[in-house]
């Protein structure tokens, strides 16, 4: 068996440039993704604006309001850059890629919308820019509720005045002012409210979150890797001669399954050390990410004796990263994700090993870590089982 | 030629591979991007309300925010809440305090609603905006009353009781809300702009990322890259006795090349059917054209890979690493270009896989020079490498 485990080792360090390229180029992805994070929070107005073209075909008072709703909240123009152009300028704006929508006013708008019409405003998203989109389509929702809300005040004062017969200037005195009232009103929408923050000791905030996040996709990517480096049919001349002295195919795997143990322990431990010390972390953590590496390296070894093929453990390993990733919160956090697909989430490893490694706490983590532990060394004998049982079949044939 | 034919006959006879490469890309960029498109729709913004207030008003506000299918709402005291927030359970919540009603019938701004966030927060937003919506609505309406009833007061015109002038405002105003609001917003997404939105009437918009197309360049490209081993696995033995043949090393190549060239178009064409008919691509002339030429690419790369790897780990990782993170920065798996747009640096708008994505409105001759260079830095050495070696 110790011989087989420095075999492998060799076969391991043979491929060392394949073996440098597998652990550098996700850590290099990584830092690209910091820098350009880091690039993005660095800078006064992180974010662009992007740019919202306005034709307004209408060109009432009313109209405006609604232009002045968008043009004067600070939180809007932060993110958009309004331009109030004409049909024939929107257009080409959009066709060129410049805007992400058009706000379409229709004619005679206001007076439709008085007289109880409801003439949609349309939006014209750009279908090459689906986030920005749904941004503006979350805005325009509240503006449009904004204005109604305003004008149904507004056609209150204007009919019940009408009604009783007020004289015309005051009518029309009354519904200038009504309408400068309820556009402050709008305006100030932000008074109804109170911003309060709860202090949270050792939450996972955000970079936390995604940098653990990251930290166990190269885990996946790297176990992957290895046990591709090690399957390798290159070295079956080899493992035939080994083969005829006797040695099992258990054995090997039993030794592969050491080196993928050790090497991801060896590669992985010191990668995990910036997170321990950007956020502080429990001692104990070092444990979990035992337990983590161990429970890829028992997943991993798995894969491998049920998929004999390279390509097919590889389009297996891949696809389950994926669908882990996803289902397990990976990417967006589990909390807003539907009910069924945090279903299929459960039976991930990478929920739980996100759960544990963000978690607060050690009591309720202790029961998963042991159990996760337990799991793994019973894989492992499975795929054990599984050689020797094909090693079985074979000496009979 | 004659080579050509002897290959396609070949895969005809042995067919599970081929079958298998074009299976596979089609399967998992269906199976994937349905997850992926049904998990978008899903998203919830899981938030809590706590009531302290039990009036009228405050009820009615929360029935209202409760119609809104994109929240995730549970009713909570506030303790619970605090806790449920603590732990992450929730994303935010709003707290009506006590004296809600009270204050807007009395016409005061003050703050009525407590919003209760972490640092991990990132929907309180949206939700502030959709709840005063509904306080803005109640506060319309009272003020509007208010004022009816102040004008005519000033007019000397109260003919009856001053309470049912103010409840007939009161309700004209919110009447006006029924059965739709007084102003409604349609969205279209169209590429033309203004022209194109008589055709394209959707009452309710479809803003989610189609992730299939993206999901089929990944898919695409690693198969095609994986596919390139049998050069590995020939490579030491058949290569050189090729050689001695009237064809020589390259033209075998080409021949080969040309049978998976097939196989993979074959793949291409049947994903293009199946998109057509679920509505998820338009399978215009440019687009497609551009999807063979992605193929192109992807052979040109998974040749030059394997003309300077030699052995099948290696070019195994080397063929997941290169596609996943080309994958990545192309828009495969989510919209980056947007990103790019924000930070100002686009560097990756030449990746293959953005163009296929996203090439539409550019100028095709960025495209289609970035692609030929590209076929041709990946072809050039590595024919260069077959002939010396051999």
């Amino acid at each position: 068996m110790r011989s087989i485990f420095y075999i492998q080792i060799k076969l391991l360090s043979r491929h060392w440039r394949a073996l440098l390229a597998l652990l550098m180029t996700p850590m290099l992805v990584l830092s690209g993704i910091g820098l350009i994070c880091f690039h993005m929070l660095k800078e006064e107005n992180p974010v662009q604006p992007f740019a919202v073209a306005i034709v307004d075909r209408d060109g009432s008072e009313e109209t405006n309001l609604v232009i002045q709703h968008l043009l004067e909240s600070d939180h809007i123009t932060k993110l958009i850059d309004f331009q109030i152009v004409d049909e024939a300028e929107a257009n080409d704006l959009f066709v060129k890629d410049e805007i992400t929508s058009i706000i379409l006013i229709p004619e005679h708008f206001s007076d439709l919308v008085r007289q109880g019409v409801n003439e949609p405003v349309t939006v014209i998203g750009n279908p090459n820019r689906p986030v920005q989109s749904v941004l503006m389509y979350n805005l325009m929702d509240s503006a449009t509720r904004f204005t109604s809300a305003a004008q149904s005040a507004i056609n209150t004062i204007y009919y019940f005045l009408t009604e009783n017969g007020v004289s015309q200037d005051t009518i029309k005195e009354n519904y200038t002012k009504s309408i400068l009232h309820f556009g402050l009103r709008t305006l100030a929408r932000g008074d109804y409210f109170e911003e309060m923050e709860l202090e949270v000791f050792h939450q996972s905030h955000f970079l936390q979150y995604y940098s653990s996040s990251f930290y166990i996709l190269i885990l996946f990517v790297w176990a992957i890797g290895i046990v591709l480096l090690l399957k390798q049919r290159g070295s079956l001349p080899l493992i035939n001669r080994l083969y005829s002295l006797g040695i099992r195919k258990g054995t090997i795997y039993g030794a592969n399954t050491i080196v993928l143990f050790v090497a991801l322990i060896i590669a992985g431990i010191p990668l995990f050390l910036p997170i321990y010390f950007l956020f502080d972390l429990e001692i104990y953590r070092f444990f979990v990410v035992l337990i983590i590496i161990l429970s890829i390296t028992a997943f991993m070894m798995f894969l491998d004796s049920v998929f004999v093929s390279e390509k097919n453990f590889l389009l297996a390993g891949i696809l389950l990263m994926m669908i882990g990733a996803f289902c397990g919160g990976q990417i967006i956090p589990s909390i807003y994700l539907p009910e069924w697909i945090n279903n299929i989430g459960y039976l991930t490893l990478n929920y739980w090993f996100l759960e544990l490694i963000t978690e607060t706490g050690l009591e309720g983590q202790l029961q998963n870590l042991l159990c996760l532990g337990f799991c793994a060394i019973a894989f492992i004998f499975t795929g054990l089982l599984f050689h020797f049982w094909r090693d079985r079949r074979q000496g009979m044939a | 030629m004659n080579l050509l034919i002897e290959k396609i006959k070949i895969s005809f006879r042995h067919p599970w591979l081929p079958l298998f490469y074009v299976i596979v890309p089609i399967l998992l960029a269906f199976s994937l991007g349905q997850l992926y498109e049904e998990g978008q729709r899903g998203l919830v913004i899981p938030v809590a309300l706590v009531d302290q207030d039990e009036s009228d008003y405050s009820r009615m506000v929360m029935e209202r925010l409760m119609e809104d299918g994109r929240l995730g709402i549970e009713f909570l005291e506030k303790g619970e809440a605090e806790k449920r927030l603590l732990k992450n359970d929730i994303d935010s919540f709003f707290l009506i305090k006590q004296g809600f009603q009270e204050q807007l019938l009395k016409g005061k701004r003050e703050p009525v609603i407590e919003i209760w966030t972490t640092e991990t927060s990132i929907a309180d937003g949206i939700v502030k905006e959709k709840i005063a919506a509904e306080i803005l609505r109640l506060d319309s309406n009272i003020e509007a009353a208010n004022w009816v009833v102040k004008t005519f007061e000033n007019l000397d015109l109260m003919k009856g009781q001053r309470e049912q002038v103010w409840q007939d405002a009161y309700h004209f105003t919110d009447e006006q809300w029924n059965p739709e609001p007084l102003m409604i917003a349609n969205f279209i997404l169209d590429e033309e702009g203004t022209k194109g939105k008589e055709k394209s009437h959707l009452s309710k918009p479809d803003l989610f990322f189609s992730p299939y197309l993206g999901l089929w360049t990944f898919f695409t490209m690693l198969t095609i890259l994986v596919s390139c081993d049998w050069i590995i696995k020939e490579k030491q033995i058949l290569f050189a006795r090729m050689k001695s043949t009237e064809k020589g090393v390259i033209g075998y190549l080409f021949a080969s090349l040309g049978e998976r060239f097939l196989v993979h178009l074959f793949q291409m064409f049947l994903f293009i059917l199946l998109a057509i008919q679920h509505d998820i691509i338009d399978g215009s002339f440019s687009l497609i054209y551009r999807m063979v030429m992605y193929i192109l690419i992807c052979i040109s790369l998974g040749i030059f890979l394997a003309s300077n790897l030699n052995d099948l780990g290696s070019f195994y990782v080397s063929s997941s690493v290169i596609s996943f993170i080309f994958c990545l920065f192309g828009g495969s798996f989510f919209p980056i270009q947007e990103l790019y747009g924000l930070i100002n640096v686009n560097v990756f708008q030449f990746t293959p896989q953005q163009w296929v994505l996203d090439g539409s409105g550019k100028n095709p001759l960025i495209g289609n020079t970035t692609a030929f260079l590209l076929i041709l830095t990946f072809w050039l050495p590595a024919i260069r490498r077959f002939r010396k070696n051999l």
